[in-house]
């Protein structure tokens, strides 16, 4: 017997929405960068002390695709500030690694932090891959945030850490496509891997996860996610963003470099790929944060109600 | 060691929110800010339908999913299974909020009062500074509990070391005890009834245990 219908919640708003948002761009932005060659493989330091003229240059984009990442993802974090009724008592965020998910998200952070900080330093590959575990880690970290939530309904469900690693993916490569496009510009760069393809996959990726993750047999899960259901939110999150940008980021794929303006197309499905991700945290979080219903055990109470009558 | 927990016994219950402004007295909980509330629910369809109340609030479970979730250890669970929470730790991050599935937690951002005019001097004096921008909730009337043990009172028995709202029941619906000693008031209860707890399917194991029929 439901008691309580089920109701949205109300205290985690756009600065939750904000932190996750930026916390999949950022750390999905960092783990794709590993795959970019960077200029004097990034070590300006010593280009510096040798006397070189572009040390400049090698550090100033070195700390593109090693410190946005980072700022990224400071960026959600700042914005929790806002939201935090006591945001001065941070450093309490450390107590409970052995069981929340907040304080491991928040330990993550720093030592992705320190790790991408110093390896931007001093390029050291050992460093590299501290960061890159420490950013995977903050990424499955707020999927599991929202997991342990066990009063929301279309939280506490394990397809959502699915959804935030494939969306971080998205978001990352999104925010990639636009940086690497954006400073191939200036100084002609090369990667391991394609981001268009990247691009691409992972919106397909993501779009097979999202419709994984609206597809419940629990109807009041069902009932939660209507408001992504509905046209409107489907066009955005669908249509504007997934469909658009694969279509374009496949444009660019088969062409292989015989359009001219395939850079412009890349920005533009970049762009698209953060709406897109950031238009699904926004829904999850705000549109589809449904608290459960509280219950009296349907099967207990009727076999209470029946004997009480029997007798 | 003891479990404090309650039974409540619907049947008995009149609605009359009694224990909902005893709490709020007791514990000069804030306007709109209820750590004890009754929800009225209509049940069944015409012609057989009923009306019942059930008194709600934390339900100091075993497995309190806010326990796991919050970050700086705000939210602990004592030895005798009362939920509480440290305000001097905690952030007030509301994961604890969204974590209950009992609707039983609260934050409030500022001091607020009842009249249009601002704080009243009574207000202003049992203010609790504490308690704004972190999470707030039901603790079982802790400071009662513990100050009659100290004064070798029996909490469930005695009035001065019982939660209050078990104290204002006007039908005697509440009642408080220890759910580890077979001869307390809600072991006999839990015995001598069948009991349903609030959304037992999510294996929280609540202290609260209700009478329906």
């Amino acid at each position: 017997m439901e008691l309580i219908a089920s109701q949205k919640q109300r205290v985690w708003k756009l600065p939750a929405v904000v932190n996750f948002t930026m916390g999949g761009i950022g750390t999905g932005f960092y783990l794709l960068a590993l795959l970019v060659a960077l200029p004097a493989n990034g070590e300006w330091l010593q280009a510096f002390l040798a006397g070189q003229a572009d040390w400049f240059s090698i550090a100033f984009i070195a700390a593109i695709f090693k410190l946005v990442g980072v700022g990224c993802a400071g960026i959600g974090f700042i914005a929790l500030t806002t939201e935090a009724g006591q945001p001065q008592r941070g450093i309490n965020l450390f107590r409970h690694l052995r069981r929340s998910w907040m304080s491991r998200e928040t330990l993550a952070f720093f030592l992705f932090a320190a790790f991408a900080g110093l390896d931007w330093l001093f390029p050291f590959v050992a460093l590299r891959a501290l960061a890159a575990a420490a950013a995977l880690f903050l990424m499955i970290a707020q999927g599991f945030i929202l997991y342990r939530a066990r009063g929301v309904i279309t939280w506490n469900t394990p397809r959502v850490i699915f959804y935030f690693v494939t969306c971080g993916f998205m978001t990352g490569a999104g925010l990639m496509l636009i940086v690497f496009n954006g400073v191939n510009f200036f100084t002609p760069l090369s990667s391991a891997f394609s981001f268009a393809a990247i691009g691409f996959a992972a919106a397909l990726f993501n779009l097979a996860l999202w419709f994984i993750y609206l597809r419940s047999s629990d109807a009041a899960f069902q009932k939660a996610v209507a408001e992504l259901r509905t046209q409107k939110a489907l066009l955005q999150i669908v249509g504007i963003g997934h469909v658009l940008p694969a279509l374009l980021l496949g444009i660019v794929v088969i062409a292989n470099g015989a359009i001219a303006f395939s850079g412009l197309l890349e920005i533009i499905a970049g762009a698209l790929l953060i709406f897109g991700g950031a238009r699904q945290k926004y829904g999850i979080v705000l549109e589809a944060g449904y608290l459960r219903a509280i219950t009296l055990s349907p099967a207990k109470f009727d076999a209470l109600r029946r004997r009480a009558r029997s007798a | 060691m003891s479990r404090w927990g309650m039974v409540i016994d619907l049947r008995k219950c009149v609605g009359c929110q009694t224990c909902t402004i005893a709490c709020k007295q007791t514990n000069n909980t804030p306007p709109q800010v209820f750590w004890r509330w009754v929800a009225d629910i209509e049940t069944g369809e015409y012609p057989d339908v009923n009306r019942r109340f059930v008194p709600m609030g934390c339900q100091h479970c075993s497995n309190p999913p806010c326990l796991e979730v919050c970050p700086t250890t705000a939210t602990y669970k004592r030895p005798d299974g009362i939920v509480d929470i440290n305000y001097n730790l905690c952030i007030g991050c509301a994961y604890c909020i969204v974590a209950c599935p009992y609707l039983a937690r609260n934050i409030v951002f500022e001091t607020k009062s009842y009249y249009e005019t601002g704080l009243i001097p009574p207000e202003e004096t049992l203010a609790h500074p504490d308690r704004i921008g972190v999470a707030t909730k039901c603790n079982f009337c802790l400071p009662r509990v513990d100050e009659g043990l100290k004064r070798g009172l029996k909490p469930g028995v005695d009035p001065d070391a019982t939660p209050m709202c078990v104290g204002s029941c006007i039908s005697n619906a509440m009642h408080f005890g220890d759910l580890e000693d077979p001869e307390s008031i809600v072991s006999r209860y839990i015995a001598e009834n069948e009991t349903v707890r609030l959304s037992e399917e999510l294996g929280t194991e609540s202290a609260m245990y209700y009478i329906v029929e």
